[in-house]
């Protein structure tokens, strides 16, 4: 970066270190390689009032660059030091990336202006850039409050108090009958004890989120008051454990905020910067108007930034009317600045985006007021070859042939020849230049023990026939993958090589996975594995069945089961290398959770109590994996890798971008059945959570009743979703899914353009299929 | 046309001290496969026993700055009096974290733990300013290899000590440090002592003084970085291991000269004056480009061993669970059997 300390002097304002706006103008446009004349979108964010900021932006139009902006007028402008700044976004992923751009843009700041990176007031460390719930964490540790608990610790401690408010979930007693009746008509499936958690879990969540109050809900009936006894000892649980979960951490958060317990913490605070505001739930917009209202008596300002279109996080609480009424909602005056040049994708994709999101009338009303559409940036070089490629179409009859012919399409793609569509032939430099993104990307569904194979499968097996490398870690269950299955029969056969210890009731789908666990178990020792020295697996295995040890000495009384998990990953190298780290952090993971659930002696095997010891381990760590309870933990890829295609869901595409993107728009709809209805075309009549809970819960929130019927609400979300996907594609978009070569299977479905009047504006888009 | 190719994110790296730098130095294999990726190990009994450490000096100073006539600690079988209630609220938060007390070392970690509060709490606990500092700054250095490498780095420091420290040579602890360092001066200028609690013995690992002092000049740098001058005027390495000898009795403490020589082994004084704080950073950005290239070997195909190859020591390797198939490690093999071997049942 070429230094001007010549130039920086003579605009220096009578603070040392601070720069004129006009000056910070010139120097920063050069440091975040943005344009910020004063007829700019991200110029009209410079302002010498210091305004509080409330900052609509359209998909593709640099929210981040934004925020970077602000952060650095706060820095070299108004002299506030780093550590007076906080910015929250809504994953790690966001939060690693803000905190670089501001890096980045300090560094160039610092260079540009003739001052030291390592000057207190430029030190980016000092700021605090995070998801909320890192911030509100790292603030109650401060404190020594509380540890944070995962989705399955949850569950477990959710799971007893249950057992513990239904009596052993009698089937016949009061508690269970009563809270089974209220929760039927608000989730799908609250009859299985699983379900029946499950819903309480959730409703648990949205009971904080939403701030209900809770004597008007509970005095509201018999069923909420019962309901509210389990999540309650959940509660108590938490308590006497020290413990939280995002929803408790976000309570105790606020609290010690409204309190003065973080009064320390908070002190240094000036400017507050939110990205993705429009998936923000009433707790935690609680907690940042406190912090604004802090920022503000101490001289401070903040910004807040969003996008209605792209709000998705409805079922963790997002409620997308605090952003479009934020103006209304924070005690002071906002100014307004539109961010809606779109400096991503081609015109024909801006196109198709604003044509989409315009189609269906019932969707204008939830749209923010006086929004400008997507415009195409002006300065796009880079991407002028692209615009003559059209948005497309790919559909083909079942899930075989549209597999085929979208490798066969990647295939192309990455061949020196290139694929060739109407507009040009068109190639890509890296595998991890294409992204295939769908609302979910399961390879498979199971139901009742049938399990049906999609579309995901398919990609899997033939794109690894086609030599295009592959990466779907969320669409695979964890107990699917084969070196998992490996280890997980192999622990088994050790530990229990005759189902003796199998527990009394065993789903048919758990007892399906573990029988096929086994099987890949055995055909490994078969295979007799290096090493074999001094013995190979079998021996290994047969020592653990008779209890004979291998080396010197008896048998220990205690024998940690993930030494054995360790000890058997010596046979599988697959668990050794990328990308099995990720699984294997799913298993320990799982048992180290197990251990802080039931105690440390839960994770061992015990020589004496073998029976329950083993019994423990299928109900708590084999079933669970067996039914698909464990969760993968991304943020261990810290990036998507550049070298494989990426399968990624909608939700976790969101702030990401894409060179090729296809978008699985009607896969799964080879029927027009009511059962996959909610996914395309809700009915009023089949909706679930989260609009039955938020018509439930809601009255007894300071939010009020929702405006819009359920089913309406379930179609806005249809529409941000393929909106966000269709807006992650830089140069081509190709939509996908059941149909024949012509366009989409008659389906009314929200992704292939049906409006909710049951119009299908297919015709009217302009998609060009192949 | 051709697009792409889409470039990863530019990411500035952030390194802890302790969980990423001292971690792959002492084993970049370890900290490929654990540290890195979260994937837990068996055997997690020093994390419980550093944990509980810090977790309980930090109890036990609150409660002292609470109320600095509390009750003398002391130990029992069971444990039990105010000492045991500190002892059950730190095992407790650690439980709450999925660290078990592990029964192997337990009552020798309480009773360490309780000769550190009786025996440096009385020293200690006055001199503090502030404990369990996070400190953290832009590293932006010169790369070995030409061109510049920027990172975050990050550290939590266990105790600031004190206003005046250089003056208060009626303190045990402080004439110690005199003693031993050369050039530090009594000042009425208000200085900063940086320690550090270390749950090992001084002899455990070769260079267990080297790396525990490089840390502190490490923290030095972060923290005359923040404040802009040279704040830091020593530091001082406890090895809390050090305190108590397998014959000696938690309850009894020494004085006088026993004390002192008691400090002598316990206490390791750094001196953190000149260009040292900048030379200790400086090995880390070496660290820290040792790390991005072994990412870069690894991206392009390289074994893990090869891009991290591991740094073999019994200690380390006797509790890691790669133990079996590290090439290098060294745990005993069976007789005749070299690289990767099978374990043995259980």
């Amino acid at each position: 970066m070429k230094s001007c300390p010549a130039f920086a002097k003579s605009h220096r304002m009578t603070d040392p270190t601070s720069l004129s706006l006009d000056s910070f103008r010139e120097l920063a446009a050069e440091a975040l390689r943005v344009d910020l004349g004063a007829n700019s979108p991200h110029g009209a964010l410079l302002d010498p009032d210091r305004p509080n900021l409330f900052i609509p932006a359209g998909a593709g139009a640099g929210k981040t660059t934004g925020l970077a902006l602000l952060a650095l007028q706060a820095i070299f402008v108004h002299s506030f030091p780093a550590d007076s700044i906080l910015a929250t976004t809504f994953t790690r992923k966001a939060a690693a990336e803000l905190r670089s751009r501001i890096t980045k843009g300090v560094m160039a700041m610092a260079d540009l202006t003739d001052r030291r990176i390592d000057e207190p007031a430029l030190d980016v460390a000092a700021m605090r850039i995070g998801t909320v719930d890192d911030l509100s964490n790292q603030a109650l540790i401060e404190l020594q409050l509380g540890a944070l608990i995962d989705g399955t610790v949850q569950r477990g401690l959710m799971r007893k108090a249950v057992f513990e408010g239904t009596h052993g979930f009698r089937r016949d007693g009061t508690t269970r009958v009563a809270v089974q009746a209220y929760l039927k008509p608000l989730f799908d499936s609250a009859e299985s004890v699983l379900g029946f958690r499950n819903s309480a879990v959730a409703l648990h969540d949205r009971i904080g989120q939403d701030r209900i109050d809770l004597d008007a809900w509970t005095s509201s009936g018999d069923g909420p008051a019962r309901t509210y006894g389990i999540i309650e000892r959940y509660r108590e649980f938490l308590a006497d454990r020290g413990q939280s979960d995002f929803v408790t951490l976000e309570e105790e958060f606020l609290a010690q905020l409204l309190s003065g317990g973080l009064d320390a913490w908070m002190d240094p605070l000036r400017v507050l910067l939110v990205d993705e505001y429009q998936d923000t739930n009433l707790l935690q917009e609680g907690i940042y108007l406190r912090i604004a209202e802090h920022a503000l008596s101490q001289g401070g300002w903040f910004a807040i930034v969003g996008d209605d279109e792209q709000s998705l996080y409805r079922f963790r609480g997002a409620t997308v009317e605090l952003f479009l009424d934020a103006p209304q909602r924070f005690p002071t005056e906002l100014k307004v600045v539109n961010l809606n040049v779109n400096r991503r994708s081609s015109q024909p994709i801006v196109d198709f985006a604003n044509t989409f999101v315009g189609l269906d009338p019932g969707y204008q009303a939830v749209r923010a007021p006086g929004k400008a559409p997507l415009a195409p940036a002006s300065e796009r070089e880079r991407w002028e070859a692209s615009d003559e490629l059209p948005v497309l179409g790919l559909f083909r009859p079942d899930v075989c042939g549209l597999s085929k012919d979208l490798t066969s399409a990647m295939s192309d793609l990455l061949s020196d020849g290139g694929w060739s569509i109407p507009g040009g032939v068109i190639s890509v430099a890296q595998p991890g230049d294409i992204a295939v993104l769908a609302p979910t990307t399961g390879e498979v569904t199971e139901s009742f023990g049938k399990i049906t194979r999609r579309v995901f499968a398919e990609l899997a097996d033939d794109c690894t026939a086609a030599g295009v490398p592959w990466f779907n870690p969320r669409g695979t269950r964890l107990g699917d993958v084969p070196s998992v299955a490996q280890l997980l029969g192999l622990s088994l056969e050790c530990l229990d090589p005759n189902e003796e210890f199998l527990p009394g009731f065993v789903f048919d789908q758990a007892r399906g996975h573990m029988t096929r666990w086994r099987e890949s178990a055995q055909s490994l020792i078969a295979e007799d594995p290096e090493p074999r020295q001094p013995h190979g697996l079998k021996a290994f295995v047969a020592a653990w069945n008779s209890r004979q040890p291998q080396g010197r000495g008896a048998w220990p009384r205690e024998f940690p089961l993930m030494e054995l998990l360790h000890e058997l990953t010596v046979w599988i190298p697959e668990l050794r290398r990328s990308p099995g780290f990720l699984y294997l952090e799913g298993l320990t993971r799982s048992l180290d959770q197990l251990g802080t659930l039931f105690g440390p002696w839960a994770v061992l095997v015990s020589r004496d109590r073998w029976d329950k010891a083993v019994k423990k381990f299928y109900e708590e760590f084999f079933i669970p994996i067996a039914l698909d309870e464990v969760e993968l933990d991304e943020e261990v890829l810290e990036v998507l890798p550049l070298d494989a295609v990426n399968a990624i869901t909608v939700h976790q595409a969101k702030g990401l971008e894409f060179p090729v993107c296809f978008v699985d728009v009607g896969s799964r709809f080879a029927k027009n059945h009511w059962r996959q209805a909610f996914a395309r075309f809700p009915a009023a009549n089949h909706l679930s959570a989260p609009y039955t809970v938020e018509d439930s819960i809601r009255p007894f929130s300071s939010l009020g009743s929702p405006t819009r019927a359920a089913v309406d609400r379930a179609f806005d979300d249809l529409t941000r979703m393929f909106y966000v996907a269709d807006t992650r594609a830089q140069h081509l978009l190709v939509l996908f899914g059941i149909g024949d070569a012509d366009g989409p299977k008659e389906i009314p479905n929200v992704g292939t353009c049906w409006t909710r009047q049951k119009e299908n504006r297919w015709g009217d888009v302009g998609v060009v299929c192949v | 046309m051709k697009v792409g190719p889409r470039a990863a994110p530019v990411m500035l790296n952030s390194y802890s001290l302790t969980g990423d730098l001292l971690s792959f130095d002492r084993c970049p294999l370890q900290y490929r496969l654990f540290t890195r990726t979260g994937v837990r190990q068996s055997h997690p009994v020093q994390q419980w026993y550093g944990n509980f450490l810090h977790l309980g000096m930090r109890r036990a100073y609150d409660e002292w700055r609470a109320n600095s006539d509390m009750a003398r600690f002391e130990w029992s079988d069971p444990i039990s009096g105010p000492y045991g209630d500190l002892v059950q609220v730190v095992t407790a938060r650690l439980r709450a974290d999925g660290l078990f007390r592990p029964s192997s070392m337990g009552v020798q970690a309480e009773q360490r733990l309780l000769r550190a509060i009786r025996v440096l709490g009385p020293l200690v606990f006055p001199l503090i300013k502030e404990a369990e500092v996070r400190l953290s700054a832009v590293r932006q250095a010169k790369a070995e290899g030409g061109g510049e490498i920027a990172y975050q780095i990050t550290g939590v420091v266990d105790v600031l000590a004190a206003t005046k420290f250089t003056t208060d040579t009626d303190n045990a602890l402080v004439a110690n440090v005199m003693r031993r360092l050369d050039g530090l001066e009594a000042s009425d200028e208000e200085l900063e002592v940086i320690l550090d609690y270390k749950g090992i013995a001084r002899d455990a690992v070769g260079d267990a003084v080297e790396t525990a002092g490089r840390q502190i000049l490490t923290y030095s740098w972060l923290r005359n970085r923040r404040q802009q001058r040279n704040v830091v005027a020593a530091g001082a390495v406890v090895f809390v291991n050090d305190l108590l000898g397998p014959k000696d009795d938690p309850n009894i403490d020494p004085a006088g000269e026993q004390l002192d020589d008691l400090l002598d082994q316990v206490i390791e004084p750094i001196a953190v004056g000149g260009n040292l704080p900048e030379q200790a950073a400086e090995f880390f950005d070496g660290r820290v480009e040792r790390i991005e290239a072994a990412e870069e070997s690894e991206g392009g195909g390289a074994p893990l061993d090869e891009s991290w190859p591991p740094r073999p020591e019994k200690r380390t390797c006797v509790a890691c669970d790669a133990r079996y198939y590290c090439p290098s490690s060294k745990v005993k093999r069976p007789r005749g059997v070299s690289g990767i071997f099978a374990p043995d049942a259980p």
